[in-house]
């Protein structure tokens, strides 16, 4: 009878043990029966605070969208914004408390590259996959099981912008005025590659310190080394210094630059001077009759604030697109996961993702197990100073310089 | 050829700039011996004060200059009055950390006031060029250059020859002294807050008719702070030197040096860099800078 009992007591405690533990097994963080836990980590506070309420309000539209429509396997998202600053101690920061607090499942956005770098060995120790946006190119290549990024990277963009001169005019000058930082550098990187693939070269590169805006010594330097096109990798407010330098010197000298140049406010800072200013960008510009556009604005209409966001003539318009980009990668990665929702599942859900259809809005999504990267197409834009808007000349396409 | 003369003329209008900042520490620092760290804040809120009469209330621009001006002077002779009255006399680390703090305060109040996003004012002078041969030249330049020069030549004469400018100087040199010998040693001191400011208020229209009216603007005040230092902190035409030495080294160093490459080392923006060498240089050979005077005490 003893035996029998401390047998029984033996089995049973087995029993229990496995399945507490096959309870533990199931528990994920960030992840319930009901809803998933997403992080959205942007700058609300920091130097680029202008960036973190588009991309904010993107994600929200979308995941309001999203639950609307019953959610993905049965879960609705819960969105958590935090704001990053920017820098990397604030990144690092926002990322802890989202990860170790809120208890996230995964990151669907960072603002900034030097913070996604900071936060990755987090992101990797806790098992969250992580989308950052930034100088991105080091985050797919060689790559990281749990970064991917939906994005068309500042490499890609750069190899386009030079390959998009030297097709137009083969024996274009071209001279490089660059952000003299991890920014600047990745697309001096792509201008050189493309400039070599196509048997040119850079005529001049000249580089700046962040927040710069006298650009009369760089544009002597340009002028000097006799360039008829000039490859910007800078921020709207050091393009909008270039241009008025530009009209200073009397010189008419083609410019094409980067997606984070493509605002309206660069009309507000230069006015009619901004005519014929290139760049190279993912993202539609919100005027275009586009399905992807249209969709995303009805979206708008519907859940945010269209008279504050996309009808708003001064809108950031690139960063929510950029924002919708990232979250819709997102919720594919999620839907493709099923059910049965794990990092590991998220990872193969994401790497499942073949062309996903963003109906011209940024180019097609496609990941897989050795590309973590969505996409390596972009746009040509030519700002049309009367108009005051940004029209396509070219669209989409990858650069023939190997990536 | 062309190209030197333009990197100099570019380096002058830069450097005007500068000196006139700089011109602004040394009136502030020879009147009151204080070390004002704020200078380039109150450059920024003078342009930004210029761009709201001139741009969101479409007043002429002369007028949002005189306007700018005028609220500039305000501005000096109140922070006199609410922050450095009862400073004076007291330790220099106290008062340079007063103005540091004054520093935060006057950048986190006008962010509040007028955002942290770039603007642009439209000056007379602005998008037009004067074409000498092949040499072209932005009206803006010349009129910062030369509005510079007529101001500094003024400057100048004030304080050699007025009887106000040589109270200023001799307060500077012995407040209590000059108390007795009947100088009004608070109401001196207010005015080289109000010309210390309106000066710093002038630098800011012509730095944001060269670029844009934007907060970080500001910093321009630590590169008119190096020229007064080569300078000398007690001369107005080391101030005025100081300041025409960075503006073209930086003008030379940007068109040379920057991103130049020696092997696989690759020059970066060394513009900045090669502007505060030169100021450690001569500080090393002159440690009052260039036309500074070393005090000697009598014992």
């Amino acid at each position: 009878m003893k035996t029998r009992i401390v047998v029984s007591s033996f089995i049973l405690l087995g029993a229990l043990c496995l399945m507490a533990g096959g309870t533990w097994a199931k528990e994920v963080r960030g992840v319930t029966d009901t809803e998933v836990k997403i992080g959205c980590l942007v700058d609300l506070s920091g130097p680029a605070k202008y960036g973190g309420p588009p991309i904010a309000q993107a994600f929200k539209d979308c995941v309001a969208w999203v639950n609307d429509n019953g959610g993905i396997n049965g879960r609705k998202i819960n969105l958590v914004v935090e704001d990053n600053g920017i820098m990397p101690n604030t990144t690092m920061k926002a990322a802890r408390k989202i990860i170790l607090k809120d208890g996230v499942f995964a990151i669907g956005f960072n603002l900034g590259s030097a913070g996604a770098s900071a936060i990755l060995p987090l992101c990797e120790e806790n098992e969250v996959v992580l989308m950052p946006h930034g100088a991105n190119k080091k985050f797919f290549y060689p790559g990281n099981k749990w970064v991917f990024v939906p994005h068309t990277v500042q490499y890609s963009m750069a190899c386009r912008a030079v390959e998009y001169i030297l097709e137009k005019n083969p024996k274009a000058r071209i001279g490089m005025i660059y952000q003299d930082d991890g920014f600047g550098r990745e697309g001096l990187e792509g201008a050189r590659a493309a400039a070599k693939f196509m048997k040119s070269k850079l005529v001049k590169e000249a580089p700046y310190k962040m927040g710069t805006m006298d650009f009369t010594p760089h544009m002597n330097a340009m002028k000097e080394a006799n360039v008829d096109t000039i490859v910007l990798w800078t921020y709207l407010p050091q393009s909008a210094s270039v241009i008025k330098q530009k009209v200073k010197m009397g010189w008419d000298v083609t410019l094409i630059s980067n997606n984070t140049t493509g605002v309206p406010p660069l009309f507000a800072l230069v006015g009619e001077n901004a005519d014929g200013y290139m760049l190279v960008t993912p993202f539609a510009p919100v005027h275009t009759d586009v399905p992807g556009v249209k969709r995303i604005k009805e979206i708008n209409k519907k859940y945010g604030d269209p008279k504050k966001t996309l009808d708003n003539p001064m809108y950031p318009d690139y960063l929510y697109l950029a924002g919708w980009g990232y979250i819709e990668a997102m919720v594919e990665g999620l839907k493709k996961a099923g059910r049965d929702l794990t990092p590991d599942s998220l990872v193969k859900g994401l790497e499942s993702i073949r062309d996903y259809n963003m109906g011209g809005l940024c180019p097609n999504i496609t990941f897989g197990p050795k590309r973590h990267v969505s996409s390596f197409s972009s746009l040509v834009l030519r700002a049309d100073g009367k108009a005051k808007r940004f029209n396509i000349i070219d669209g989409f396409k990858e650069p023939k310089t190997p990536q | 050829m062309e190209k030197i003369i333009e990197i100099l003329i570019n380096g002058l209008s830069t450097g005007a700039i500068y000196a006139l900042l700089a011109l602004g520490f040394v009136l502030i620092f020879k009147s009151t011996g204080i070390i004002n760290f704020a200078q380039g804040e109150l450059a920024m809120v003078g342009a930004f004060v210029c761009y709201s009469f001139a741009m969101l209330m479409n007043l002429p621009y002369i007028l949002a200059v005189l306007i700018a001006l005028v609220i500039g002077a305000l501005l000096g002779s109140v922070v006199d009055l609410l922050f450095f009255r009862r400073m004076v006399g007291e330790p220099m680390f106290s008062t340079i950390m007063v103005t540091v703090g004054l520093a935060s305060i006057v950048t986190c109040i006008s962010g509040i006031i007028w955002g942290h996003d770039v603007h642009s004012i439209q000056s007379p002078f602005t998008d037009k060029t004067v074409a000498m041969g092949n040499l072209v030249i932005s009206q803006g330049t010349l009129y910062t250059i030369g509005l510079s020069i007529v101001l500094i030549i003024l400057f100048i004469l004030f304080f050699n020859r007025s009887l106000l400018g040589i109270a200023m100087k001799g307060t500077a040199e012995d407040p209590d002294t000059a108390g007795l010998m009947g100088v009004n040693v608070k109401k001196v001191h207010m005015l080289a807050w109000a010309i210390g400011t309106m000066v710093a208020v002038l630098a800011g229209i012509f730095l944001a008719e060269q670029s844009f009216v934007r907060l970080s603007m500001s910093h321009t005040g630590i590169k008119a702070m190096a020229a007064a230092i080569l300078g000398g902190m007690e001369s107005i035409g080391g101030a005025i030197l100081g300041g025409v030495i960075i503006g073209v080294v930086e003008g030379l160093a940007a068109n040379y040096l920057s991103g130049m490459e020696l092997g696989d080392f690759h020059f970066g923006d060394i513009k900045d860099v090669a502007a505060f060498a030169i100021m450690i240089i001569v500080l090393m050979i002159r440690p009052h800078g260039i036309f500074g005077k070393e005090k000697v005490e009598r014992v």
